[in-house]
């Protein structure tokens, strides 16, 4: 894979959260466009924290964190903000869906957080990933009246509206039943594919590691060991 | 693309709002109520203080008999119910012929409905201004105007009849209530006129007993009747009406017991010719220890110094209520936004700028003022329906 292709690098990571003991050092961590990755590991070694760092939510101390080769800790809260925006999707185990928004209304929220305007393609677009995820009968509802996979869905197509180079998912499935599980699985690494984007996503779920490309332990990987899950997500 | 960002976070605010619509209108009425309760209150207190203030000064001078100069001036200018004694018709016959002043005078004591009866003549609505809306003035005794309010509230107009209130329930020798012809309807004026019903004094004196009809009755036209006869007088049985009416034919028979001078009234407006003369009759009068002179502006102005000491200290209390209840509502917010951390994280990872997340808390707190501020509004508004005097009447 040349340069060219790898969407994140990161180089000499040196994280740790203030008052804390917890510490993320990575020697060399990449993702090349189009690739799938699992990221494993016990709890509290970093797998949220690394995802944070990876669309610059976070900032580490030492070591470059790039994307599509620019230093995100050189470019400013702003810039990053934009690039969060326009160019990673993120899925929660959560879901993290708005109470008070509509699917449909959830699924075009990014957009309308960037300030763009939502043109009919755009809307289009939500319908179009609203019928792949087949709950393009509940846009209007909210996600009370969802079920967990109904909600993932959603938090899926939203993720994906502003078709992102990157989606980054936090346990996408460890809400989910086992079924459930598996379809929410099967549209993700759908749509990543049919958008050539690269796919991140924690899992504690060793069943479905074949599924990926790459397989990045954290525990292993991680330099400074894990003494300590203080102050970690 | 950055206004369109923060008129979504105003939408977002909305649909939160309106999501959790509870919780935002208990919100909006403690804020409105907040807001409209010094803001009503002023208001009425600066109505008050003008209507009321305006009548009075409309009033040159009241007598009345000895006793509270205040109980004198609400009975005479906003015929409240005050205990006020009575003293002769004669008083005001003599202001008259002094040719000092023109004198009106009023007999407050009897009731119609539960409002006020003023026995005066036509001189009173004269000197008020009062035009009658409906109908004519009253002429003959039995005979009333209703004030505009009195008219509204109980759905009556000329060619109607009002019934005097009896003096006690438990006054069974008491004169037969006054069954009242409404001859016309006042305009509405804004004033203590609107909720009285005027009348000849002869048709208060009725009322009170110091004069009566005779009803004639006899076998033919009244058999359930007439009992039988004592002495040659016939003995009424209790079917006879229980209310008086002065109809056209039993006028010939109306006469009143004791000297007409000596009739009973309970104050007279007196409205002197000009400046000298309203000195040399104010002299004259101050002197008489058996009646009382008070100019109503003077005692009015001590009223509302006191009205508007306790409105200032409600005030007060009202601004440290108001002050309480932000502080309250601040504190829901505060809270709002702490129970909400999850939805504002999720918001900051998705990508949100810090100048639309500022802009979708404020515009709630916003739209929960606005709508507050609205509640406030009307509710000064719709106190402006209420009587100008009503400052006035609470307080007493």
């Amino acid at each position: 894979m040349s340069h060219a292709d790898q969407l994140l690098k990161i180089h000499g990571l040196d994280f740790s959260y203030p008052g804390t003991s917890f510490r993320l050092c990575l020697e060399e961590f990449g993702l090349d466009t189009g690739r799938t990755m699992a990221l494993i590991g016990r709890s509290g070694c970093g797998k949220s924290t690394l995802l944070d760092l990876a669309c610059g939510i976070r900032t580490p101390q030492k070591g470059t964190v790039e994307f599509e080769g620019r230093d995100l800790s050189g470019i400013g809260d702003e810039a990053r903000r934009l690039l969060r925006l326009d160019s990673v999707g993120l899925v929660f185990q959560e879901f993290r869906l708005l109470e008070y928004l509509t699917v449909l209304d959830s699924i075009l929220l990014p957009i309308r957080l960037s300030g763009r305007p939502v043109t009919s393609e755009i809307r289009e677009r939500a319908h179009e990933l609203a019928r792949r995820a087949g709950i393009q009968d509940l846009l209007k509802r909210r996600p009370q009246r969802l079920s967990q996979g109904e909600r993932q869905r959603a938090a899926i197509c939203r993720a994906l509206i502003g078709t992102p180079r990157l989606v980054l998912a936090d346990e996408p499935t460890g809400n989910l039943d086992p079924a459930t599980a598996e379809s929410v699985l099967d549209l993700l690494f759908e749509q990543v594919a049919e958008a050539q984007a690269a796919l991140l996503v924690i899992t504690h779920d060793h069943e479905i590691l074949s599924r990926f490309d790459e397989v990045f332990d954290l525990s292993e990987r991680n330099l400074a060991g894990t003494k300590t899950k203080a102050g970690a997500r | 693309m950055s206004t369109r960002a923060h008129i979504h976070a105003i939408s977002l605010a909305w649909r939160h709002l309106t999501f959790h619509g509870f919780r935002s209108c208990t919100i909006i009425l403690a804020l409105g109520i907040s807001i409209a309760l010094p803001l009503v209150t002023g208001s009425l207190l600066d109505r008050g203080e003008t209507a009321t203030m305006d009548r009075a000064q409309a009033t040159p001078l009241v007598l009345g008999a000895p006793g509270g100069s205040v109980d004198l001036v609400l009975a005479s200018l906003w015929f409240l119910p005050e205990p006020l004694d009575s003293f002769a018709i004669s008083e005001s016959d003599a202001i008259n012929e002094s040719q000092l002043a023109t004198s009106i005078p009023l007999s407050l004591a009897a009731r119609a409905s539960g409002h006020p009866v003023v026995g005066t003549d036509v001189e009173y609505l004269r000197f008020r201004g009062r035009s009658i809306g409906q109908g004519r003035s009253f002429a003959v005794p039995g005979e009333c105007v209703l004030g505009a309010d009195v008219a509204r509230s109980t759905g009556l107009g000329p060619g109607d009849v009002i019934l005097t209130d009896p003096e006690g329930l438990l006054d069974i020798g008491g004169g037969y209530p006054l069954r009242l012809r409404i001859t016309g309807v006042l305009e509405k004026s804004e004033s203590a006129d609107d909720a009285a019903v005027f009348c000849d004094l002869r048709t208060s004196w009725i009322i009170a007993g110091h004069g009566h009809v005779h009803i004639e009755i006899d076998e033919e036209t009244d058999p359930h009747v007439l009992m039988g006869e004592n002495e040659g007088r016939p003995i009424a049985s209790s079917a006879v009406t229980p209310y008086t009416e002065l109809t056209a034919d039993r006028l010939d028979s109306l006469h009143f017991h004791g000297a007409a001078s000596d009739l009973p009234i309970e104050a007279i407006i007196i409205i002197p010719n000009d400046e000298k003369s309203g000195t040399i009759l104010s002299a004259r009068l101050d002197r008489r220890e058996d009646l009382l002179l008070v100019t109503p502006s003077s005692v009015v102005r001590e009223i509302l110094e006191r009205v508007f000491r306790v409105g200032a200290l409600v005030g007060g209390v009202l601004l440290a209520t108001g002050a309480a209840t932000l502080a309250v509502i601040g504190l829901v917010l505060v809270l709002s936004v702490r129970l909400r951390k999850d939805e504002l994280t999720t918001l900051r990872m998705i990508g949100i700028s810090r100048g639309t997340y500022v802009t979708l808390l404020l515009s709630e707190v916003m739209i929960l003022i606005v709508f507050a501020a609205v509640i406030g509004m009307l509710a000064v508004w719709a106190s402006s329906f209420l009587p100008a005097d009503l400052v006035l009447r609470l307080a007493n």
